[in-house]
């Protein structure tokens, strides 16, 4: 029995709260996003972010929140970058376009699974208008994770936090961390204005320190 | 660039620290134990180095205030303090390196940093996870590497399998690598690479601390995880994350930089329990027979750090020296500052080779120089229409992979010699076999070398001579169309 777990209750929540900020990032954006974005960075900064291997990044998406284009502006680059254009989208934020061929039926197959596997987690995508594929309906489902992890160090239930960090692994292995990387490549040749390039590049630098990361703890955890 | 040097001043004893003052290391008192110092540096510093008991502090809130101070904690270098209690001379000598370190570290990503876990048991360790501390992990450049090419030398060096090829692309298990480097040696491109410990960074180092020392001075290569707690009188200590990345162009190159003499100290002395030393020793053997046969004392190089007996050779200037494919340029660095003549030095560890082809075996189906990951062999049709294999001796890594995945290797066709020869390293590019080549009758390009249709012909027989005609004839393309 570990006894002394809060620091690591703190720190799943202080990840629940990133990856749901970087979810939020991702979505089309409304009027209050930028406030929103603010807010929860302001809020996350008092979390001793400095623990991660990813902080420089977040400085650079911290300094990137200052200067956050125009409502408009900003839903002008997210429908060209993101949801349509003249062959369609230029960085398509799915797991899908990555990963299977669409005129073969890849993406069917591949929808499903994901869905099996939401289920599987005992998530389901709820109240979003984003395919479950989206980077920001798996970032949300990375979110919730780690909810589930918090929760069992806040109630000292070390098992039920390593089998949340179980599905952490399995979720970033398999979904997440198998094609963020390509998403913010793609993103990162193709946005002029900075703001989506900033924000992709700092969530794959994050998703790239959490697979390290749940990895190494897991194994802590079992070895301990 | 500004540096900062940040020292704990416990325990140091009076007149230590008076020597200190007036040198750039500035001394905090408890900083061992209150990191948070380090957030206090001036807006215009761009670097850190810290001196501190490494056995007294949590490396991880370390870690955290180095970021909180907008830096990266693998590009700070942290000498141990307990190792400077009395002699400032040798601290000064050891922070003049750090200094030069952490001005050529080159920036990492997340991709870079590996969460590790402390494996140093406290009271409180036995109740709670600690904090994992990022250590600097090897990472690969897909641009520069040549698996598409089939190389695949990482994969056999490394002890934990951490490299596989999948069709041709290394995969790089960062959760298994437990990071050692020998991966970034034996790399012939120099694709791996590890922030924490680059090639530019440690010639910085050795250079640094061999200009500023007042007299000769021994560089002593030394496991990241070692426990030793001091290096002998006159001996700085190198850190590399494993003294089983060293080769034998790198224990010759601190020479060539002003060191005296060079130790590489393995694992078995350190306290490391990786098991590496047999690279070690390899490496410092072979170090040690090319110095006596340049008629240099080959006691320059060893295993343990002797006492200093000798003086810097000559300063000869070389690039980059412990970047890939160094090795030509540090062997002829170093017979130029012993002014000898061009000798031979045979041994597995050479990291150079010569190849040669046998021409009656060899089909020149090029696969060799496919394969050959620097270049070092080369295939080119000539104008009149002769197909030639040549090698380059300075490319040569002695990767061996030309051996491998020759397929008339039984026969002889091909070998590698691991060898310094100074008078082949001089001669340049040399055609090793040709051929002539078989031309289309219908659209006049090569179809395959005659040596390669004199083979199939053998195996095939005398009874397939109608199909032997029909190949020697007409290209794929075109028999496709006929």
């Amino acid at each position: 029995m570990i006894e002394e777990t809060p620091e690591w209750a703190a720190i799943a929540a202080t990840r629940q709260g990133l990856y749901r900020t970087f979810g939020r990032a991702l979505l089309p954006p409304d009027p209050g996003l930028t406030e929103t974005l603010r807010a929860a960075a302001e809020y996350l900064e008092e979390q001793d972010l400095t623990r991660f291997a990813f902080y420089p990044q977040w400085l650079a998406f911290r300094g990137a929140l200052i200067e956050v284009p125009s409502d408009e502006e900003l839903a002008v680059m997210y429908v060209r970058l993101f949801a349509s254009g003249v062959d369609g989208a230029l960085c398509p934020p799915t797991e899908s376009w990555y990963k299977t061929d669409a005129r073969i039926g890849g993406t069917a197959e591949l929808l499903a699974a994901l869905e099996a596997d939401y289920r599987a987690l005992g998530l389901a995508a709820v109240g979003t208008a984003e395919p479950p594929d989206h980077a920001s309906t798996q970032l949300e489902a990375m979110s919730a994770l780690c909810g589930q992890e918090a929760e069992a160090w806040r109630a000292r239930q070390d098992p039920d936090a390593a089998a949340a960090l179980d599905r952490q692994d399995r979720f970033l292995r398999t979904h997440l961390a198998t094609w963020f990387g390509d998403f913010a490549a793609r993103v990162r040749g193709s946005d002029q204005n900075g703001w989506y390039r900033a924000v992709t590049e700092t969530v794959d630098a994050f998703v790239v320190s959490e697979v390290d990361l749940v990895r190494a703890l897991r194994r802590q955890m079992g070895a301990a | 660039m500004t540096i900062a040097v940040l020292m704990c001043s416990d325990g140091l004893n009076t007149t230590a620290a008076e020597r200190l003052a007036g040198s750039p290391v500035r001394l905090i008192d408890g900083l061992c134990h209150h990191p948070e110092a380090v957030t206090n540096l001036e807006d215009d510093v761009d670097g850190l180095v810290l001196v501190l008991h490494r056995e007294e502090i949590a490396a991880a809130d370390v870690q955290a205030q180095i970021r909180a101070a907008g830096l990266d904690p693998l590009g700070v270098p942290m000498l141990d303090a307990a190792e400077f209690t009395e002699p400032a001379d040798r601290l000064q000598v050891a922070v003049e390196g750090a200094v030069a370190r952490a001005a050529a570290f080159p920036g990492s990503a997340p991709a870079h940093a590996k969460p590790v876990f402390p494996t140093r048991l406290t009271r409180r360790s036995l109740f709670t996870i600690p904090q994992p501390v990022y250590v600097g992990a090897p990472a690969i450049d897909s641009l520069m590497c040549a698996a598409a090419d089939g190389c695949t030398m990482c994969v056999g060096v490394c002890p934990q399998d951490a490299h596989t090829w999948v069709e041709g692309r290394i995969v790089y298990d960062k959760d298994v690598c437990e990071p050692c480097g020998r991966c970034i040696t034996a790399c012939p491109t120099g694709a791996i690479t590890n922030p924490a410990a680059t090639p530019a960074a440690i010639a910085a180092e050795i250079e640094a601390v061999t200009v500023a020392a007042d007299g000769p001075i021994g560089v002593a290569f030394r496991c990241r995880r070692s426990n030793l707690a001091a290096t002998a009188d006159g001996w700085h200590a190198v850190e590399v994350p494993c003294t089983g990345m060293v080769t034998a162009p790198w224990v010759v190159a601190p020479l060539l930089l002003g060191a005296a003499q060079v130790a590489v100290l393995p694992c078995s002395t350190t306290g490391c329990d990786r098991a590496l030393d047999a690279h070690a020793r390899e490496a410092v053997e072979f170090a040690g027979d090319v110095l006596e046969a340049l008629g240099v004392a080959p006691d320059r190089v060893g295993l343990d750090t002797a006492p200093i007996s000798h003086q810097s050779l000559p300063a000869v200037p070389v690039a980059d020296p412990f970047s890939a494919r160094a090795a030509a340029r540090v062997y002829a660095g170093l017979r130029m500052a012993a002014e000898s003549g061009a000798v031979t030095i045979t041994g597995g560890a050479a990291m150079l080779g010569i190849v040669t082809i046998d021409a009656e075996p060899c089909t020149m189906c090029t696969m060799c120089t496919q394969i050959c990951p620097t270049g070092a062999l080369a295939a080119a049709y000539a104008d009149d229409g002769f197909l030639t294999i040549s090698f380059d001796p300075v490319e040569c890594t002695a990767c061996d992979q030309c051996v491998g995945v020759c397929p008339e290797v039984e026969r002889g066709a091909i070998a590698v010699e691991h060898r310094v020869d100074f008078a082949a390293l001089a001669s340049g590019r040399i055609d090793l076999n040709r051929s002539k080549t078989h031309t289309c009758e219908r659209c006049g390009q090569p179809i395959a070398p005659t040596a390669m249709m004199d083979r199939i012909s053998d195996v095939l027989g005398d009874d397939q001579q109608a199909l032997m005609n029909r190949l020697t004839r007409l290209c794929l393309a075109c028999r496709g169309a006929s």
